[in-house]
């Protein structure tokens, strides 16, 4: 018995001292909207670190917040991470620091067209393709398939002007945030 | 030997996991009528929007907390200010505690909306979506008294009015219902 208690207390010990070597994690630059929405394209699929104001955070579920620098062109869409309940929509104007990963959409014309087709089946509730931008009023909007569609020509639009064949949007897949107040 | 009475058992176990699982089945069958409805309204909050005048200074752009208390102080929300900045050259954003307003820096009108939790719902909802890994095992071991409340519920009597009549005309009908929308959407 005594021998089981001291092999034990070594493993213990063992265990302790390895894991008070063990490298800390190394601290991530934290990205400023802005300098994210220029680093984007090259960050996707990256774990990042940004801090921004919340701006808007989807109220029917929570699943999505827009993080806003010094104006409205700052703005980057938060997407839910794996395991998450939901973002509270009393954030909003509170200062977060977000940790996640940096998601490309790339909206083409096959996308639209996908879009454009579910917005005229007329199903119930929203289309499965919509882009969810979270633009002042949105929520009032939501089902409104003239809405939709207007948004539709204005993405068929901008492909157009981009001289290629897709335009992309970037947001983050949370892993995690921090409320700076707290 | 005296024989097992599991008819007995049977009863005993329903009534008892009935009365064990009865606040959780509520909280869930009304969060689940919540969310099913959810692109028709919001089960967690209640929103308000209303229509606000500001007669802003001049050099409102270089204004600073205090002086948006000060814009805020007629609406008795000087108090309640957490941040404002502006997403473009026409418009402020002032957040407050639940809620915000948005104004327009030329005309000086703008909404203010505000959040209000909405009472039962928001909690039912907390729960239904699932607050954490204790509540995982509370929420597992719920779904697998359901399942075995279900068999022991078509056990539970004998006679016209058990599984061998009555009973089973309705289970069917039940297991019917599932099936049938399986086979015409799936």
């Amino acid at each position: 018995m005594l021998k089981k208690i001291i092999m034990i207390s070594c493993v213990a010990v063992f265990a302790i001292s390895c894991n008070q070597n063990a490298p800390k994690e190394e601290s991530q630059t934290v990205l400023t909207i802005a300098q994210l929405i220029e680093q984007a394209p090259d960050l996707v699929g990256k774990e990042i670190t940004v801090t921004g104001t919340v701006d808007h955070v989807c109220k029917h579920g929570g699943k999505r917040m827009f993080l806003v620098g010094n104006n409205d062109q700052e703005r980057m869409k938060v997407n839910l991470g794996e395991g998450q309940l939901s973002f509270n929509p009393e954030m909003e104007g509170n200062d977060l620091v977000v940790k996640g990963v940096v998601d490309e959409l790339k909206i083409d014309k096959a996308y639209l067209d996908q879009w454009e087709s579910e917005v005229m089946a007329d199903t119930q509730g929203e289309a499965a393709s919509k882009v969810h931008m979270g633009e002042a009023g949105h929520e009032n909007n939501e089902g409104n398939k003239n809405e939709d569609l207007e948004k539709i020509a204005e993405y068929r639009k901008q492909i157009e002007a981009s001289g290629t064949d897709h335009v992309s949007f970037y947001s983050v897949n949370c892993i995690s945030f921090e409320d700076k107040k707290q | 030997m005296k024989k097992l009475n599991w008819r007995k058992w049977n009863r005993a176990i329903h009534r008892d996991l009935g009365y064990l699982f009865f606040a959780i089945t509520v909280i869930y069958g009304l969060s689940g009528i919540a969310v099913n409805h959810i692109s028709d309204w919001n089960p967690n909050y209640v929103i308000t929007q209303k229509e606000v005048t500001f007669r802003f200074l001049a050099d409102i752009r270089k204004a600073d907390k205090e002086a948006v208390k000060l814009l805020l102080k007629p609406l008795n929300e000087d108090g309640n200010y957490k941040k404002h900045y502006f997403p473009d050259d026409s418009t402020i954003k002032i957040f407050v505690n639940g809620g915000n307003i948005v104004a327009d820096l030329n005309s000086g009108d703008g909404w203010m909306e505000t959040l209000r939790r909405r009472p039962v719902f928001n909690l039912v909802n907390f729960l239904h979506y699932n607050p954490g890994k204790w509540w995982t095992w509370v929420a597992d071991i719920f779904a697998g008294s359901l399942i075995v409340l279900a068999f022991s519920g078509i056990f539970l009597i004998k006679g016209k009015n058990g599984i061998t009549g009555r009973g089973a005309i309705l289970t069917a009908i039940g297991i019917a219902i599932p099936l049938l929308f399986i086979l015409l959407f799936y």
